[in-house]
């Protein structure tokens, strides 16, 4: 399976490469000021669960320039990022989506756009939906301008300060994978029958979370969930035994990390690897992880589902 | 194969979880039985444990029984015409058969019309299933989402349409006789949360998405929406129509329950009400009959147990508030106006009449003060259940305790003064009872605004110092900015050198209207009294408050002249004191009267009003001044009796032939460039601006011994207020005769630009006025090429853009002939 692409495109000094650095690499938030701008087109091959490739294209890069054989690149796109600099004057940034996106559907009609509307910590709450229905009415009537009305463009609002980076991105991978809706499925029943409150399967890498059951996605119970995830890495790599290598590793062999922390509001959240890069996380009351081991068994049924689903490919 | 591996692995898996874990209810129900001795009965009519959670609930279209549905869970319950008792379990569709056991509900609807008697469920593995309520089984199963529906609707109109929202992000149309939806709605997200049938509109829906937008859509085009609402940022959970279908209510993640215009397609919402926690449930109450409704109840999805009922009219607090839910509610559903049904996590089912729940409003505090600028103070208060009691007043030394503390007097004044309100109908400018309480606005600065644009227009500013001071003594005592005029007064007599003075003295050149009585007493005498006047004052200043506070039932007049007598003392003490050490004038607030700012404009309100009263208040005066005293003046005064005003303007320029023979007799000549500089810092001290900018201005050409920033910031804070107040002239006039550094910032005819890219020329537009101009971060500083950000200016000649403390550095701290030449290599335009 070729690893899916994804491009992060958008006028310079957006936050393309901060993006990057923050999801993939966890650099603090606050060390990307001191980001050099990117001057020629990076890729970045991002080995985790599923493989995907991130390009960064720098902003004063026109890519539709004759140079650049746009054609090739574009018609192995899975998603496409555009960002939008929500603190500055976004019209040129508009104008450039547009052309942008015309250009792309025209080659690859498949895509994913996906418009992250960034750094957004600065701006009121009023002001983020203002600018937010701004865009997407500004991108609606240019579109529907061209004929392209029913180009599916979904709008995020993001910032790298806090986790909205993580779960636009959640949003735009779980778009990129096909097992998908049965993933999902697997995780209702596992939480209608394990009386589970939340359950995310997440990858360990970048915290971005691959499925969740249908009910909302609240902001605290992924934020938890996710620092939970960083706890248990930095914990796991203090005290843990050497791990051995995936080549090494029977293919069949099930991963042995799990962790449980009782919370002092009565809940209880729980890690369980699923593979090497995946990890389930649920959020359980006090009251009902009585029978644990009953909830044991249930999350090693769901990771021999999750091992079948995806070992299949 | 792959595929159909994959569905076999989820079935499997499915069997695997099957096994369930055995956790029973009892413990639930058993701690929610010892709750409702505590709590439910206040406000429950009713509460009820069912056998799980229950997640949706719909009435039957009579409202005589109505359907739960939940995990394992889906029961008919009867609504009992006694409504104190609960329900009756009626049918339970669960029950037996073992291959239904695994049907979880998110969504439940009864039907209507002719579909009355079928109930339809949604299950988060994607079927909608149809039951009949007759036979008590599933009689059709749709499974074409692929994944979780998340709601359900049926038609009110076609009553075999029901519409499912799904987790795919499709709205399908099913007519249940028929095998295969018959519509399919795209909506570019990736969940439908919710969707519902307008209640007027057969052919229309709305639908939630997690986006956060809510669209419209036509049953007869499936393209497009006809109307796309940006509603929430995040999630969009729960919509709900009025029922007369005019009005739309959505809430989402963000903690918001906004009202849309739907039918007028208006995009910005008609109203926002923000909630302490994400909102998973809106639903708007049943209208009486014509009524049209404005009550909506909500609920959370984690952190807060309550339910809100909250009147859109008054989107801050909740109007009822049910807290006795204790876990997150999962449906809630109007029976009848007042009454309303809802469930929570743990499955307690619960019927509540809300007009009995707790109301915030009722608890709240309802007492405000507010302070506006222009110097009037507002307030509303409950009426007081004892008018006697008066909160204490804290007498402090500073200037803002001293407000609060008048604030406080005002306060505890105003429900004293509702009965003499006829008497004192200037106090208040406003006052108007609001249901139990009582709203007034009062001004106590009345003319500052209006006295600080006379002064502004009118201070002589510059030419020979002792006729300006004259002049400018003149004017603020005729606006009644009585410091200003002890002030300049004080400057008057400073700027006289000695021998001047004497013959001042003797030559009566300082033509005050009636000062000829006043000068035939001798000087002596008059220091004697106005040393002890002042020493009085002292007693008389603090007891201010408490004459303000119990001459409420005194006439205002006596109010009045006691305390302009108590001024007069106060200033002519506070030059004495002055003359004695004037560098040390700044704790001159130390021990004096309270309430200085206010202190002219104050006496001037209290006084004209009693304009009417004024002999017999102004006999009053004389008699407590004559019997310390028994002096020439206080005659003099009364002779002129019918001048009221007149009188006390005498009185002053008594005031000061006393304090000029006190400069003469007792103080050592003090030089006039320390009273200056003294009298500058004690106008920085009290932030009077105006005074402080205007002396100094006057005497400019003094060596005065202030930083020289503090003195630009004196006047730039001037030029500021003027620019603010409008008057231009005045402020160009401040600024052409004042120092380089002002000048520089407001003279300067600064361009404009913006976003303009790697322009080598420098822009010539000539737009703005103000010293902060903001640039594009475009461009670069012509000093130190970095980015240009923060305060930026231009050179005067060429409009080069640099930063301004790199400009400045060029233009000031260089000493050389070089500084004035623009500092970009090769422009050579003398800039400066």
């Amino acid at each position: 399976m070729k690893p899916k692409r994804i491009i992060l495109m958008g006028l310079r000094r957006s936050g393309k490469s901060s993006i990057q650095k923050v999801v993939f690499y966890k650099m603090p938030p606050n060390e990307t000021l001191f980001l050099e701008s990117t001057a020629r087109l990076t890729q970045e091959h991002i080995s985790s669960f599923i493989d995907f490739s991130v390009w960064d294209f720098p902003g004063q890069v026109d890519v539709f320039d004759a140079a650049f054989d746009f054609e090739s690149i574009f018609i192995q796109v899975g998603a496409l990022i555009f960002v939008i600099d929500a603190q500055d004057d976004y019209l040129d940034a508009l104008a450039r989506l547009h052309v942008t996106v015309a250009r792309v559907v025209a080659i690859n009609p498949n895509i994913c756009i996906e418009v992250f509307i960034h750094k957004v910590d600065g701006l009121s709450d009023e002001f983020k939906i203002d600018t937010q229905r701004d865009i997407q009415q500004r991108t609606q009537d240019e579109l529907a301008d061209i004929g392209l009305e029913n180009v599916p463009i979904s709008f995020h609002l993001t910032s790298i300060f806090d986790h909205s980076i993580f779960e636009a991105f959640s949003r735009v991978i779980q778009k990129l994978i096909p097992q998908l809706p049965t993933l999902e499925n697997l995780l209702n029943i596992f939480c209608a029958n394990s009386l589970v409150e939340k359950a995310y399967v997440f990858d360990v890498l970048s915290k971005i979370y691959i499925a969740t059951d249908s009910s909302p996605v609240d902001v605290q119970s992924y934020e938890i969930c996710s620092d939970f995830i960083d706890v248990i890495l930095d914990i796991g790599s203090i005290y843990g035994g050497a791990r051995q290598k995936h080549s090494e590793r029977h293919p069949d062999a099930l991963d042995e990390t799990s962790s449980i922390i009782r919370l002092s509001n009565d809940l209880v959240l729980v890690l369980r690897e699923m593979n090497q890069y995946l990890a389930l996380v649920c959020i359980i009351r006090a009251d009902n992880f009585k029978k644990s081991g009953l909830i044991e068994y249930n999350v090693q049924c769901l990771q021999s589902a999750i091992q079948s689903l995806f070992s299949s490919k | 194969m792959v595929s159909r591996n994959l569905l076999i692995i989820a079935l499997m898996s499915k069997s695997y979880l099957s096994s369930r874990p055995a956790i029973s209810y009892s413990k639930v129900a058993a701690t929610y039985s010892s709750r409702a001795q505590k709590n439910l009965s206040e406000y429950q009519d009713w509460a009820f444990q069912t056998q799980g959670s229950v997640n949706s609930l719909s009435p039957s279209p009579d409202f005589t029984k109505f359907a739960i549905a939940g995990r394992e869970l889906l029961e008919i319950l009867a609504l009992n015409a006694n409504p104190v008792r609960p329900p009756i379990r009626i049918k339970n569709f669960s029950s037996g058969n073992a291959q239904e056991k695994n049907t979880s509900c998110n969504d439940v609807k009864w039907g209507n019309d002719f579909s009355e008697n079928y109930l339809f469920t949604c299950s988060p593995l994607g079927d909608l299933n149809v039951w009949d309520i007759d036979l008590g089984q599933n009689i059709s199963k749709f499974t074409e989402h692929s994944r979780a529906i998340h709601s359900i609707d049926v038609s009110k109109f076609h009553s075999s349409y029901v519409l499912t929202a799904s987790q795919d992000g499709l709205t399908k149309l099913w007519d249940f006789r028929e095998s295969h939806s018959t519509q399919t709605f795209k909506g570019n997200s990736e969940a439908a949360r919710d969707v519902v049938f307008s209640p007027s509109e057969s052919n229309e829906f709305v639908v939630a998405y997690d986006n956060g937008t809510v669209q419209k859509w036509d049953l007869r085009y499936s393209k497009s929406p006809s109307l796309k609402l940006s509603a929430h940022n995040g999630v969009a959970l729960c919509i709900d129509y009025t029922p007369n279908g005019s009005l739309l209510a959505s809430c989402g993640r963000d903690k918001s329950i906004r009202i849309w215009d739907i039918n007028n397609n208006q995009r910005k919402a008609i109203s926002t009400i923000n909630t302490i926690a994400p909102v998973n449930l809106v639903r708007w109450e049943p209208a009486e009959v014509n009524n049209a409704t404005c009550r909506l109840a909500s609920s959370s999805l984690l952190g807060d147990n309550s339910i809100n009922v909250w009147d859109i009219r008054r989107p801050y607090v909740p109007h009822r508030s049910l807290n006795h839910h204790e876990n997150n509610v999962t449906a809630l559903q109007w029976i009848s106006p007042n009454v309303l049904l809802s469930s929570s996590r743990d499955g307690v089912l619960s019927q509540s009449r809300v007009n009995d729940a707790k109301s915030y409003i009722d608890i709240m505090p309802s007492s405000a003060v507010s302070w506006s600028t222009n110097g009037s103070i507002t307030f509303s208060s409950n009426n007081l259940k004892n008018p006697n009691l008066r909160p204490p007043v804290n007498r402090t030394s500073s200037r803002e305790s001293n407000i609060s503390s008048l604030k406080t007097a005002l306060q505890a004044k105003q429900p004293i003064q509702e009965t003499h309100l006829k008497q004192t109908p200037a106090n208040f400018e406003f006052s108007y009872p609001v249901k139990n309480h009582q709203l007034a606005i009062t001004s106590i600065f009345p003319n500052t605004s209006h006295q600080f644009v006379q002064l502004a227009k009118s201070y002589q500013l510059s030419g020979e110092t002792n006729t300006a001071c004259q002049r400018n003594a003149r004017l603020a005592y005729q606006l009644g900015a009585y410091e200003a005029q002890a002030m300049w007064d004080f400057l008057f007599f400073s700027s006289l050198n000695l021998n001047h003075k004497e013959r001042f003295l003797a030559k009566d050149d300082y033509d005050f209207p009636f000062s000829d009585e006043s000068r035939s007493v001798s000087t002596q005498n008059k220091s004697e009294r106005s040393r002890r006047s002042s020493f009085e004052s002292e007693g008389l200043s603090d007891d201010y408050f408490e004459s303000l506070l119990s001459s409420s039932s005194l006439s205002s007049s006596i109010l009045s002249v006691d305390y302009e007598d108590n001024l007069d003392k106060a200033v002519s003490k506070s030059i004495n004191q002055r003359s004695d050490h004037p560098t040390s004038m700044r704790s001159r607030k130390d021990g004096n009267p309270p309430f200085q700012g206010g202190r002219g404009s104050i006496t001037s309100l209290h006084f004209f009003d009693s304009i009417g009263s004024n002999v017999s208040a102004h006999s009053q005066y004389d008699m407590s001044n004559s019997l310390h005293q028994g002096s020439v003046t206080s005659a003099s005064i009364k002779s002129r009796d019918p001048a009221f005003s007149l009188g006390s303007l005498s009185r002053r320029t008594s005031y000061f032939h006393d304090q000029l023979s006190l400069v003469a007799e007792d103080a050592p000549p003090t030089d006039l460039v320390d009273v200056v500089t003294s009298s500058i810092i004690q106008c920085i001290d009290e932030s009077d601006v105006q005074t402080g900018a205007s002396v100094y201005l006057l005497f400019s050409a003094l060596p005065i011994n202030i930083p020289r920033p503090q003195l630009d910031d004196l006047i730039d804070s001037y030029v500021g207020l003027l620019r603010r107040m409008g008057m231009f002239c005045e402020a160009a006039y401040i600024v052409k005769h004042s120092s380089q550094v002002v000048k520089y910032k407001y003279s300067a005819n600064r361009d404009l630009s913006f976003g303009h890219k790697s322009n080598p020329k420098p822009y010539r537009q000539n737009v703005s006025f103000d010293g902060v101009n903001i640039y594009s971060k475009l461009e670069r500083c012509c000093f130190c090429e970095l980015p240009l950000n923060g305060v930026i200016t231009s050179c005067y000649g060429c409009g080069h853009l640099g930063h301004e403390s790199c400009l400045r550095e060029w233009f000031f701290n260089d000493s050389t002939e070089e500084c004035l030449i623009c500092p970009v290599p090769g422009c050579g335009q003398v800039c400066f």
